[in-house]
């Protein structure tokens, strides 16, 4: 009987402790409950669409480029200052606009910054590809005819890289 | 094939972990043969990067076979250890609460495993740092691998390679996503606390802290993430706590156990310095003063040498260095007050870390009632490191890194993990709350 008052009077105080400390009632919802449920309603959905959701367009853009370039490919990355608008991530440092973090998806691809193409001359001459960001990207294509887009990637020919 | 990697890697680390602490609960000693196992791995891949052989699972698995052959011989042929255990020959009935106490703990636990395994790596740390470069590592079979020179190896490509290494492991052996190796890490967190808890204290107050570990909010949050600071928290911990049991109970294996554990905290992140620090202080006090001084040294040389060695290759193979501290030393009051305040504004905050550092109070008040030689060595031990950690910050070079301001929003509070384990313990330690959990557990 003792036990059974103990174990009560604990819940009690687990209880109590989830309502009167926000660190405990953060656990409680935000850590435990949010994510079970999170994880029941997204039970069916393939990791590339997880990655869509928690990512969002930035993922879409590198997935974009991963699977219209090869592993072999040499692409050239844009300035940060054209990684601009609402659809691209802007806040913390996470996102396509961090050539680390496009890297982890795009790898075995080379990404060459913009930037470097003084640092690395040699492998900036062999680039294959120029990644798109708001239109940026379409003057080292000079006879591109197609419809522009603002996002994307182009192949470059041996005349783009000379 | 990631079963027989995982077994290669838990095989390696019992030997290892039997031979040097015979005698540990069961959820310990699987805890242990993890943790030692997969520093194992990453130090093999260091030695091979170091001999220029190629890292692969032929080599991983060979490695970790003979290592643990060895230790398998010399725990055959080792001598039985007298029974001097610290715990209390009385370790209590498992109650109807210790019963409920761990269904709830296995239920939080199971919590982040389950993300782990249901989400694919999203933090940042692990994109653009740890995950990346384990699967460069992978592919590539070095440490040293191309985004180091083409500069994209990021800040995280100078931290010792015990995460990076990991997940490596797990990608080398045809695992789709690094992250069992992050939720493995979790769980051995609970394991190793829980039985070094137990090597003291009775069931119920060893269920009740290690429930306190567990559901502190912001260790939970980052339970699931791909990053070094839960890992380095694990090795800290138990660095720590095995060197305060060497001292208590004078069996020689925790000693040794302890260094190795700070030797992998080191080998996670070289921040943990600050333990490493205080735990050489701690074993030069007692070991000179008793001219145990080759113990001395080796204690010393086991957790220094693996950072060295990674330091080492760091600047001969990969040429960079780590820079990030003030050339001289120098005054600042505000800084120093900066950097305590938001130190223990973090700590007492209940949103990030319930009540987790509201505990040490009570400890240290019934301390003047009740004095206990062990409660006040830890008690020394656990804020000699906190005042380092605070140094740490203090000596940190703005024009090198991000802000001051910055680091304390962020970093300082992912410091503050590895301080929640031996805080508790220190807690733990209060004879008054043995006494009163003892109460408890009474039919």
């Amino acid at each position: 009987m003792k036990q059974i008052n103990i174990l009560l009077i604990t819940i009690l105080l687990l209880a109590a402790a989830i309502f009167l400390v926000p660190g405990y009632h953060r656990l409680a919802v935000r850590l435990v409950y949010e994510p079970v449920e999170a994880m029941i309603v997204l039970s069916d959905i393939s990791d590339e669409r997880k990655h869509e959701l928690r990512l969002g367009f930035d993922y879409q853009l590198v997935e974009m480029i991963r699977q219209q370039t090869p592993d072999d490919a040499i692409i050239i990355f844009p300035p940060d200052s054209v990684f601009l608008g609402d659809q691209l991530n802007s806040k913390g440092a996470w996102g396509a606009k961090s050539r680390v973090w496009s890297t982890y998806f795009l790898y075995p691809r080379i990404l060459i910054a913009e930037e470097d193409q003084e640092k690395f001359p040699e492998l900036y001459a062999q680039a294959t590809h120029v990644m798109v960001v708001n239109s940026w990207g379409y003057h080292k294509t000079p006879e591109f005819k197609g419809q522009k887009r603002l996002f994307g990637v182009l192949p470059l020919s041996k005349g783009d890289r000379q | 094939m990631i079963f027989f990697g995982i077994f290669t890697v838990f095989l390696a680390g019992w030997q290892i972990s039997r031979v040097i602490l015979p005698r540990q609960h069961t959820t310990e000693r699987w805890a242990n043969a993890f943790l030692l196992g997969i520093g194992l791995q990453s130090f093999f891949m260091l030695l091979c990067s170091f001999s220029g052989i190629t890292i692969s699972i032929a080599v991983l698995a060979v490695s970790s076979l003979v290592v643990a052959g060895a230790f398998y011989l010399i725990g055959y042929y080792q001598k039985p250890i007298p029974n001097n255990s610290l715990k209390p020959t009385d370790s209590g009935s498992r109650s109807t609460l210790w019963y409920f106490l761990v269904v709830l703990i296995v239920v939080l636990a199971a919590i982040p495993t389950a993300q782990s395994f249901f989400w694919p790596t999203l933090a940042y740390d692990a994109v653009a740092g740890f995950d990346l470069l384990g699967k460069v590592i992978a592919a590539e079979g070095t440490l040293n691998v191309s985004l180091y020179e083409l500069d994209v190896a990021s800040k995280r490509g100078v931290y010792p390679p015990m995460i990076s290494g990991g997940f490596a492991w797990a990608y080398l052996w045809g695992a789709e996503s690094s992250r069992l190796v992050t939720a493995l890490f979790f769980l051995a967190f609970i394991g190793q606390f829980y039985g070094m808890l137990r090597r003291r204290f009775d069931r119920l107050m060893s269920i009740i802290f290690t429930l306190l570990l567990v559901s502190t909010p912001e260790l939970f949050t980052y339970a699931n993430l791909s990053v070094s600071n839960i890992p380095a928290a694990i090795y800290a911990t138990a660095g720590l706590i095995y060197l305060l049991q060497w001292r208590s109970g004078e069996e020689r294996g925790l000693l040794w156990m302890s260094a190795l554990m700070l030797g992998l905290c080191l080998w996670t992140r070289a921040d943990s310095v600050v333990f490493a620090a205080i735990a050489i202080l701690v074993v030069a006090y007692f070991l000179i003063r008793e001219k145990s001084w080759l113990t001395a040294i080796g204690y010393t040389a086991i957790v220094v040498l693996p950072l060295a060695l990674w330091q080492l290759y760091l600047s001969i193979e990969i040429g960079m260095g780590v820079d990030r501290f003030v050339d001289q030393a120098f005054w600042d009051g505000g800084r120093l007050w900066l950097i305590v305040k938001s130190t223990f504004l973090t700590m007492i905050h209940t949103y990030g870390f319930g009540l987790v550092f509201w505990l040490p109070l009570i400890a240290i008040l019934l301390l003047f009632k009740e004095r206990s030689t062990e409660q006040l060595m830890f008690l020394l031990m656990t804020f000699g490191s906190l005042i380092l950690y605070m140094a740490v910050f203090y000596f940190l070079d703005d024009a090198k890194q991000d802000s001051i301001n910055i680091l304390l929003s962020s970093s300082l509070r992912r410091g503050l993990f590895a301080f929640v384990g031996p805080m508790l313990y220190l807690v733990a330690l209060t004879p008054a709350i043995e006494r009163a959990i003892a109460l408890l557990s009474s039919e």
